[in-house]
């Protein structure tokens, strides 16, 4: 990592001297914890405050209109459990779930996996690394309608890529219809999605991996280790808690997902690429039923709500100290 | 400086190539659809422009009121930028050093607050928001950005400062610093790289954010640059190579930022990693 | 881990105050004098004919003044929506048709307009089927501003080059589509990349043309099916250009061509033809490279009971007046400017080829500036007696969202005729029984 910070901190770590143990605690103790505990929610109330008015406080006003049929205009009317009753019966709802769940494996295997491999590469790359850098990360400094725009006509039957390379002799993917097949359509989006996302994901892995002491490294290849298992036993153990970090945002932001869908497909072909957060808004802003849409909304809670839970258990079982 | 003692094979550079061709090859097609007619779009998707037509970024420019908008986007950008970071940061201190009572319940709700779909509470926001006196003013798109994007800043910079040892502020504190001088002093500048990452993720988010700006902002003078690459439609049938220059042009300040600021940008996920 | 009850204290306090905030509606849209209209437009030149004719001339006018902000037309509807949903709309309500606009009134978000509509003399400035439609529970409650309908459009030139004319019948249409389909062109336009709703302007076009206006006038009042065979077959000679590859190249393609891909393929000759609404008239004038060549046709027959050139009616913009209004006569009197002024409308229709209100317009009322193509089409519709109905103007709304997210299924194959139509029924009764269906029009045609 960076000499800069590392200055930083060792000038620091030589200043301080031990003068006297512990005075402030000693004089007036609770006073000083009180003071703390004061100063704790002191710090954390531009959070709170904020995060109440603009998503808590609506989200709960949400579990409310959950158990209503409201169409946004009049008085909301309760309805008790027919909300979730119809959800779960939905087949909409039913094949929109698949499609995050399937959306999460290919975000939790595809980008991750380029941006861990194209890290690890970069890493060992004594030139040109920034450039390469730079060049992984614009994708995701566009915005999503430009990018969307790029693909489609890459993705075109008739002008993308498939006649493209049909004219350059390889033809095999020729006439192929990326976003109008409805068996392909969703693995499509996720390929676009990747483009614009992996060099986020690779920018962190990179900046996590060169914060690993290369003494580990050194140690590996006296045994001659190859680069494969540097990967596997040095480099990978080390990173974990970004590993781990970032899957988790990744199945929380994968469930989600709505900008690509909804600027390539809109859920189409046929409800091939629907998934949750399309059938909300489909439900919510053209169907006017902000009820049901809120019940769907407190689905994706419970999914993201359970995730966190069970990487808590999680990390207690396995006595993480992240 | 890491595992750079060894030389890079082959296979490495011709997988570092794909990749770059991946990365590269959309961004050509970007930049080409923005030197064509909207016509030659259609006719000629991946090729080369057959005339060059550098008027379109004029037109884009002139027709989007892109100057005006940039300058708004900048000014939101920069304001969600500050607030996240200092938001996040106070929240992160509190939770890891200032004996914050309730543990993992904060990341509990701090991610299930990212899974959200805030398009669901734009109604009660709206009606809030006039109430406040916030509706249809900056401030008011701006205090929402910092709620929508400081729980993940937040468990970035506490993922760092539980990764930080503590025995400089301690060694403060001996010394009689107030809690405020040791946060002020000791704590920011230390985990200064992961602010600034903070800062800079959401100030990019808020610059390409649509939906709420466009739901909050009526007064065309506040609007930002995300909704300009709207203004190129006929009805039904859009301009895409107005809206690749308008897209270009508003895409430059922050390539350019990213490239002056790399070196900050990438420090602050480094270090020990990043804890939840 | 645990959570503690303090933890939880402030949260369920802002969960109160959420509640009771959404559930409230605070007042007034406008802060100033002045009432506030959002508009949307095709294009900046439009924006400012608007400005002048409109806004500038209303304020000139007489001491009421108006305040304009200026949105995107994909955007318009949604935050219209949100905005009255939240109690802060402008004072001059837009709708893009008068069922959103009804929703509105039934909600008590906007006036009833009856006082107005007698003080300006609305019921003998508009056409009458388009007056009829404003009204709920017999209460004028939205003035339409622009009316348009479904044309066939093709390129003049190509026509000329491949010695074809426009079809009137189901033969001749099919004929014209065969060639093209030799020639390497796409026969019939269409898809819904983009914007799924424009899979109703082909249906709103089939409908029409191969099920005829009687039939679903018999249907929206509750006397006929959508599973009948008129339907049916119509949505199966749907089914059969596509298995032909006659529409937008294909089912696959139908999912990856926009109305953009539509149009621009018109201009570049490889698309023959392509059912379309009146709107496009300005982004043709602007994709092609010779604006000249660009025609349109009325309407073919499609089956052997509808009689050729039948005009599907479309109201594009509907305005009504805020509840929360703090000037509803300002507002009115605004809404009157715009749409109920003959020579006004057609100044601006002259200057920016926009759609105009629908007022009894006769042909030698147009300015000498207007297209030909608009003054043809403004001025054989309301002198023509075979006329029908647009979906998403006459169609309740969740049978309308079920007609175009449903469709897919018929493109993929994945729904038959029958069940898209069963479907489509069951949605209809519903709505049907809810009572929240529009009166449509007779047929002009039985009388």
């Amino acid at each position: 990592m960076t000499t800069e910070t590392a200055t930083t901190g060792a000038s620091l770590a030589a200043a301080p001297v031990r003068r006297e143990p512990r005075p402030a605690l000693r004089g007036r103790p609770l006073g000083a914890r009180r003071q703390r505990r004061l100063l704790a929610w002191l710090f954390v109330a531009p959070l709170l405050v904020v995060n109440l008015l603009v998503i808590t406080g609506p989200g709960l006003a949400s579990v409310f209109y959950s158990f209503t049929d409201w169409d946004g205009l009049s008085t909301p009317r309760f309805v008790g459990l027919a909300n979730y009753a119809e959800m779960l019966r939905s087949g909409a709802v039913g094949s929109a779930l698949l499609h995050n769940v399937l959306w999460t494996l290919f975000f939790l295997v595809v980008p991750m996996g380029m941006g861990l491999v194209g890290a690890f590469l970069l890493s060992r790359l004594r030139r040109f690394q920034a450039v390469f850098r730079v060049l992984y990360f614009i994708p995701y400094v566009l915005a999503t309608v430009v990018s969307a725009t790029v693909w489609r006509q890459i993705l075109d039957p008739d002008g993308g890529i498939g006649a493209a390379l049909a004219t350059l002799g390889l033809p095999f993917l020729e006439d192929v219809n990326f976003l109008g097949n409805p068996s392909l359509a969703l693995g499509s989006v996720a390929f676009v999605n990747t483009w614009q996302w992996w060099g986020f994901l690779l920018v962190i892995f990179l900046a996590s991996m060169q914060s690993v002491d290369p003494a580990l490294y050194e140690a590996v290849r006296l045994d001659g280790a190859g680069p494969v298992r540097e990967f596997w036993h040095i480099t990978l153990p080390m990173i974990r808690p970004t590993l781990v970090f970032l899957g988790l945002m990744t199945i929380i932001w994968s469930f989600l997902v709505f900008d690509y869908v909804y600027v390539l497909t809109q859920g189409g072909p046929a409800g091939s690429t629907d998934v949750l957060s399309t059938v909300l808004y489909r439900e919510a802003f053209q169907n006017q039923r902000h009820g049901y849409a809120s019940a769907v909304a407190m689905l994706l809670s419970a999914i993201s709500a359970a995730t966190v839970l069970g990487y808590l258990a999680l990390r207690r079982r396995l006595r993480w100290d992240i | 400086m890491g595992t750079t003692a060894r030389r890079a094979q082959p296979v490495s550079w011709i997988v570092l190539g794909l990749l770059a061709l991946y990365a590269l090859g959309p961004l050509l097609v970007f930049a080409f659809n923005s030197l064509k007619s909207a016509r030659e779009i259609d006719s000629n998707p991946l090729g080369l422009p057959q005339s060059w037509s550098w008027g379109n970024f004029a037109v884009a420019w002139e027709q989007a009121h892109m100057g005006g908008a940039l300058l708004n986007s900048l000014v939101i950008a920069v304001a969600t930028a500050a607030g996240v970071a200092l938001i996040a940061t106070m929240a992160a201190y509190a939770m890891t050093r200032l004996d914050l009572p309730g543990g993992g319940a904060w990341i509990l709700w701090l991610l299930v607050s990212s899974s959200l779909p805030i398009q669901l509470f734009l109604v009660p926001l709206v009606s809030w928001w006039s109430t406040l006196g916030l509706y249809n003013q900056p401030i008011g798109l701006i205090i929402i950005y910092w709620a929508v994007y400081s729980p993940f800043a937040t468990l970035l910079v506490r993922a760092f400062l539980i990764g930080m040892p503590k025995e400089y502020e301690e060694a403060a504190r001996l010394d009689g610093a107030g809690e405020l001088g040791v946060f002020a002093r000791i704590v920011l500048p230390m985990i200064r790289p992961a602010v600034l990452t903070a800062a800079l993720v959401s100030g990019l988010q808020a610059y390409n954010e649509f939906m709420l700006a466009v739901t909050f902002i009526q007064d065309r003078d506040f609007q930002p640059v995300a909704l300009s690459l709207y203004s190129f439609q006929q009805g039904f049938t859009t301009d895409w190579s107005l809206v690749s220059a308008a897209g270009l042009l508003m895409a430059l300040p922050v390539v350019v930022l990213f490239l002056t600021m790399q070196r900050t940008f990438i420090d602050g996920y480094v270090s020990r990693g990043i804890a939840v | 881990m645990r959570i503690t009850k303090r933890a939880l204290a402030p949260i369920g306090f802002a969960a109160a105050v959420s509640v009771a905030l959404a559930g409230c509606v605070s007042g007034g849209g406008s802060g100033g004098d002045a009432v506030t209209y959002w508009g949307a437009f095709y294009a900046p030149s439009t924006e400012e004919a608007f400005q002048e004719i409109f806004v500038d001339g209303f304020n000139a006018d007489g001491d009421a003044q108006v305040d304009m902000e200026v949105k995107e037309l994909t955007t318009i509807g949604q935050l219209t929506d949100t905005a009255v949903s939240a109690g802060q709309a402008p004072d001059i309500v837009y709708s893009d048709g008068p069922s959103s606009a009804s929703d509105f009134a039934r909600a008590d978000r906007t006036i009833p307009l009856d006082e107005y509509a007698k003080e300006y003399g609305w019921q003998d400035t508009f056409l009458p089927w388009a007056y009829e439609l404003s009204a709920v529970d017999g209460k004028v409650s939205s003035v339409p501003a622009s009316y348009g309908s479904m044309v066939l459009y093709y390129n003049s030139a190509v026509f000329e080059e491949k010695g074809w004319t426009p079809p009137t019948t189901l033969a001749e249409f099919e004929q014209v589509a065969k060639e093209a389909d030799e020639a390497g062109m796409v026969p019939l336009g269409g898809g819904n990349a983009g914007y799924q709703g424009m899979s109703e302007w082909l249906v709103t076009a089939v409908f029409n043309a191969a099920v005829g206006p009687e039939k679903i006038h018999d249907v929206l009042t509750g006397e006929a099916s959508f599973t009948d065979p008129e339907f049916v077959s119509a949505i199966e000679l749907i089914q059969d250009w596509i298995d032909k590859g006659w529409l937008a190249g294909g089912a696959e393609s139908y999912f990856t061509t926009d109305d953009t891909a539509n149009v621009t393929g018109l201009a570049n000759g490889t698309t023959a033809m392509y059912l379309s609404g009146t709107w496009s008239f300005n982004s043709l004038s602007e994709v092609f490279e010779d604006p000249s060549q660009w025609a349109w046709a009325p309407l073919p027959s499609l089956s052997d009971s509808v009689e050729p050139g039948v005009f599907p009616l479309a109201i594009g913009t509907a305005l009504s007046v805020s509840a929360y209004s703090a000037d509803p006569d300002a507002a009115a009197g605004f809404i009157d400017y715009v749409a109920g002024d003959v020579d006004r409308a057609l100044e601006y229709t002259a200057r920016t080829g926009e759609n105009p209100p629908p007022l009894a317009v006769s042909a030698d009322q147009f300015p000498d500036e207007v297209d030909d193509r608009t003054v043809d089409l403004y001025s054989q519709i309301p002198e023509s007696t075979n006329v029908g109905y647009a979906t998403w103007t006459f169609f309740p709304p969740k049978t309308d969202s079920y007609l175009i997210t449903e469709f897919d299924k018929v493109v993929t194959g994945d729904s038959t005729a029958e069940q898209y139509l069963a479907g489509m029924q069951d949605v209809f009764d519903e709505e049907f029984d809810a009572g929240t269906t529009l009166t449509p029009f007779t047929p002009q045609s039985q009388g």
